[in-house]
């Protein structure tokens, strides 16, 4: 096995796990400051690439610009989400607890897109093919670097750093992190945890917008697809710690460059399942905490 | 019949106890008193086998019980209660006590045998009249006394009582420590008893140990342990006469 | 033995079914017995999954792996060697019980959401790998032309029919003693308070363990006869989200943690969603959508399912006669 093809294989693991990152990013955020397993949010990023692709195909426009769109409709789509059936559940105590009620009526929320997307659009897998600065890829070397995949990476980066900066230098961002600390005692200081709630979720919606886009340029749009990327979320969560921007980074980073690894020597269907055995070996040996986590949503 | 010997447990740093030495003879009642995070429940979830000691054993009637889970734990006889009180909420009292009549000792063998032993405890610990009401309408008071009913059906020969009186009112603690005493008297019953309640401690205990730290300060019969030094200085304040 | 109302309606409900095929030389049209067939298939797994989903508290998601193994156990075994179902259901069950244990024992470690999600990272893995080893499973084409030696090609329908009928009632049954017995109350413990009942004596693992079972020998030996019934199974006809979701919604709209409420669940959801798929808007997915808001407003407004509606908001497992069981 040449060099350069373990190289190019390691690279394209890395790009690849930039962007389960950002998927993930969402997860983690919810899970650590509202203690809610976002299982919706899968859907919505389909939803956000089957938008991108409408618009492209129907009125040629381009993704990244769509972005202007796509954004603001997903934050209020979130926050709406949010409101009405997430914000009800914690005034009710009944026989199950929080965490699987949210659970429940998020699949809810899930399965009801799928069936919006699979009306609106069938269940053909669409794709958008497309070039940017007239070449599908540039090379470094003998190693190919898809020129789309390394724009999504940059993209992913950006959106890390803006959650990061948020939830560190911003009033509204240290108010977010203190309610995931220790809701009442925000409460206490003036913080209105409902509203902290919904600038959650809505930033969760800013980002399944730019997550679809980034589906919709680099994997075929199929409206049952997003369960393998909720599922992946999770192990990068689980692995990289609930709540840690920084952890569910490297954790996903390290997810895609290992299954890109396992790709190169198996078969695709093993480089997923290693996935599975590293979650169950996680769970048993950090369960709730994985390699970073930590309490409350930090910006490390 | 109980004994610990050097039980040890830390939690990250944070060492609960400490080389604790504990005896509960067979028909005593043992007061176990000391401040807050002195390591009382943490020493009740190792002998109950919620946690395992990191060094020490626990021994009961001769067998060591240390590192067992806590279902065996049960089965050989040692019932406990827990400070915040945690019972079946969306079921009824007696469905709360039947569980403990199918599992524990009594070994019912349908349900009929077990709710007639469950309605046996349920006499015992005045709730008898409440026996078809979900548990989450009971005040405090009945849901301690459901929590000893449940104890009690699995027929121990230890009760471990984790501050069975916090936040009932006298008369309350008057009831609570008469049951106490009836569970010994009558049901032959080991106590081991958490308290806070000072005037209740001191009534019933045949005798107290004293915890600060994680480590046993003190050892006796009331009027002993009232007047020492150490005790005074940790926890009580002021001589108690 | 007491004997509940709830029983005394499945009862009649039971004689009721048995007798109709005997309508349609009356002119029972056979829509009616096929719809009644996909109701008994999917009460069946409804009831299966309320094992551990409500009775025990777990929700699992990913119940479609087992309909799976048992659906291609069954339709490889027949494909390859016509061997007919009745002997190779069994089989396909005891092998997904088998797996459950394994699996059973890591997951059901975790509390909650967890085990949710963990339970769906199985599932989606075993569909990946049933897709990709063509050499054993045949891949996304499916396994075709699955007919069983036994089962008589005129009149099937009916055959069918009676079967399923009878999986339902035998896991309805099997529900019935869970509420009634030690098991069930033992389940209960667990489900409402698990750090309590260790402490009562109850070994929760080895208890969790059994429900995950029974479910997976229910759900498998329902796929085991799906296959020759449906002749032609794929990887999307059972290893499908809608095998997953479908008992779920049943089990919580009709009532989790009781033995009918499933079987209320699936005789309604079904109907409706065959309603909508056939008259309302033909060939789509389009139960996916009032299915994915019922799911989330049962849970927020009537979470012990419509059997609340009849009995009070309590969850008690036992009833007797006359006894009050308000909240």
């Amino acid at each position: 096995m040449e060099l350069s093809s373990i190289v190019q294989t390691l690279l394209n693991g890395i790009l690849l796990g930039g962007i389960y990152a950002t998927v993930a990013l969402a997860v983690s955020l919810i899970w650590g400051i509202v203690k809610v397993v976002h299982i919706g949010y899968g859907a919505m990023c389909m939803l956000a690439a089957y938008l991108t692709y409408w618009l492209y195909m129907g009125y040629g426009v381009e993704p990244f610009a769509s972005l202007i769109l796509t954004i603001p409709i997903f934050f209020v789509l979130s926050c709406i989400i949010q409101g009405v059936l997430i914000r009800p559940i914690f005034k009710k105590t009944g026989q199950f607890d929080i965490g699987l009620v949210s659970l429940i009526i998020l699949f809810g929320v899930a399965i009801f897109l799928e069936g919006l997307m699979l009306g609106l659009w069938t269940s053909d897998p669409r794709a958008i093919s497309i070039t940017y600065f007239g070449a599908s890829q540039i090379w470094i070397g003998s190693i190919a670097v898809s020129v789309v995949k390394l724009l999504t990476f940059i993209t992913g980066i950006i959106c890390f750093l803006f959650v990061y900066l948020f939830m560190q230098r911003t009033r509204l961002g240290k108010a977010i992190r203190a309610v995931s600390q220790n809701k009442d005692a925000a409460a206490l200081m003036g913080v209105n945890t409902n509203y902290a709630y919904m600038l959650a979720f809505g930033i969760t919606g800013i980002l399944a917008a730019v997550t679809g886009m980034m589906i919709s340029i680099l994997f075929t749009v199929w409206a049952s697809g997003y369960w393998t990327w909720i599922v992946k979320s999770f192990m990068i969560v689980a692995l990289g710690g609930v709540g840690s921007v920084f952890g569910t980074l490297i954790a996903a980073l390290i997810l895609g460059t290992i299954e890109s690894m396992t790709g190169l020597v198996f078969r695709f269907v093993y480089s997923q399942v290693i996935g599975v055995i590293i979650l169950v070996l996680i769970i048993y040996i950090r369960p709730g905490v994985g390699l970073f986590g930590k309490k409350e949503v930090s910006g490390s | 019949m109980l004994s610990g010997k050097n039980v040890c447990r830390s939690f990250g740093g944070l060492k609960a106890l400490d080389g604790v030495d504990f005896e509960l003879n067979k028909g005593e009642i043992l007061g176990l008193i000391g401040p807050n995070g002195s390591g009382k429940t943490t020493l009740f979830n190792v002998i109950s086998g919620i946690y395992r000691p990191d060094r020490g054993e626990v021994m009961f009637k001769g067998q060591r019980i240390s590192g067992l889970p806590p279902h065996k734990i049960a089965k050989l006889g040692i019932g406990r209660t827990f400070q915040i009180v945690k019972p079946f909420e969306y079921a009824t009292v007696s469905q709360n006590v039947v569980v403990a009549s199918l599992y524990g000792r009594a070994e019912a063998r349908s349900l009929i045998e077990a709710e007639k032993e469950a309605f046996k405890w349920l006499e015992f610990t005045g709730l008898i009249e409440k026996k078809g009401i979900l548990v989450r309408n009971l005040t405090i008071a009945q849901r301690r006394s459901l929590e000893v009913a449940r104890a009690l059906a699995l027929i121990p020969d230890v009760m471990l009582l984790d501050e069975v009186m916090a936040g009932l009112n006298p008369v309350e603690v008057d009831n609570a420590s008469r049951m106490i005493r009836r569970i010994r008297d009558e049901l032959n019953i080991s106590v081991f008893l958490v308290e806070h309640v000072m005037r209740a401690v001191m009534g019933l205990s045949d005798r107290i140990i004293v915890l600060n730290q994680g480590r046993k300060i003190a050892e006796g019969n009331a009027s002993a342990i009232a007047n020492n030094r150490a005790v005074v200085e940790a926890y009580l304040g002021e001589p108690y006469a | 033995m007491k004997i509940s109302s709830s029983l005394k309606i499945l009862g009649i409900f039971a004689i009721i079914s048995v007798i109709m095929p005997l309508l349609m030389p009356l002119g029972l049209p056979v829509f009616i017995i096929v719809l009644l067939s996909y109701i008994f298939i999917y009460a069946t797994l409804s009831q299966s999954w309320n094992y551990i989903g409500g009775y025990t508290g777990y929700v699992l998601f990913g119940a479609n792996m087992f309909f799976g193994i048992g659906a291609y156990v069954t339709a490889l075994l027949l494909y390859h060697y016509g061997v007919s179902v009745f002997v190779t259901a069994f089989l396909g069950a005891f092998l997904a019980a088998g797996f459950a244990l394994l699996i059973g024992r890591p997951t059901l470690r975790l509390r909650g959401p967890y085990f949710s999600i963990a339970t769906l990272a199985v599932s989606t893995t075993l569909s990946l790998f049933v897709m990709s080893e063509l050499w054993l499973t045949m891949g996304s084409r499916g396994v075709p032309n699955l007919w069983d030696p036994i089962i008589p090609r005129v009149g099937r329908e009916i055959a069918y029919y009676y079967i399923f009928l009878t999986l339902m009632m035998a896991s309805a049954l099997v529900g019935w003693k869970i509420e009634n017995s030690k098991f069930g109350y033992g389940l209960l413990a667990i489900r409402q308070n698990e750090d309590t009942a260790p402490v009562l004596g109850i070994d929760t693992t080895n208890l969790k363990v059994r429900a995950f079972m029974l479910c997976a020998f229910f759900t498998a030996l329902t796929g085991a006869f799906y296959s020759p019934y449906m002749t032609w199974i794929s990887p999307d006809s059972v290893l499908s989200m809608d095998i997953t979701l479908s008992p779920i919604l049943m089990a919580l709209f009709g009532g989790a943690g009781t033995f009918f409420g499933p079987i209320i669940g699936a005789f309604l959801l079904e109907s409706l969603k065959r309603y909508i798929i056939f008259y309302l808007v033909p060939g789509s997915s389009a139960h996916l959508l009032p299915f994915g808001v019922l799911l989330a407003f049962v849970m927020l407004y009537l979470p012990n399912g419509i059997i609340s509606l009849f009995r009070g908001r309590g969850f008690a497992l036992v009833r007797r006669k006359g006894e009050a069981n308000k909240s």
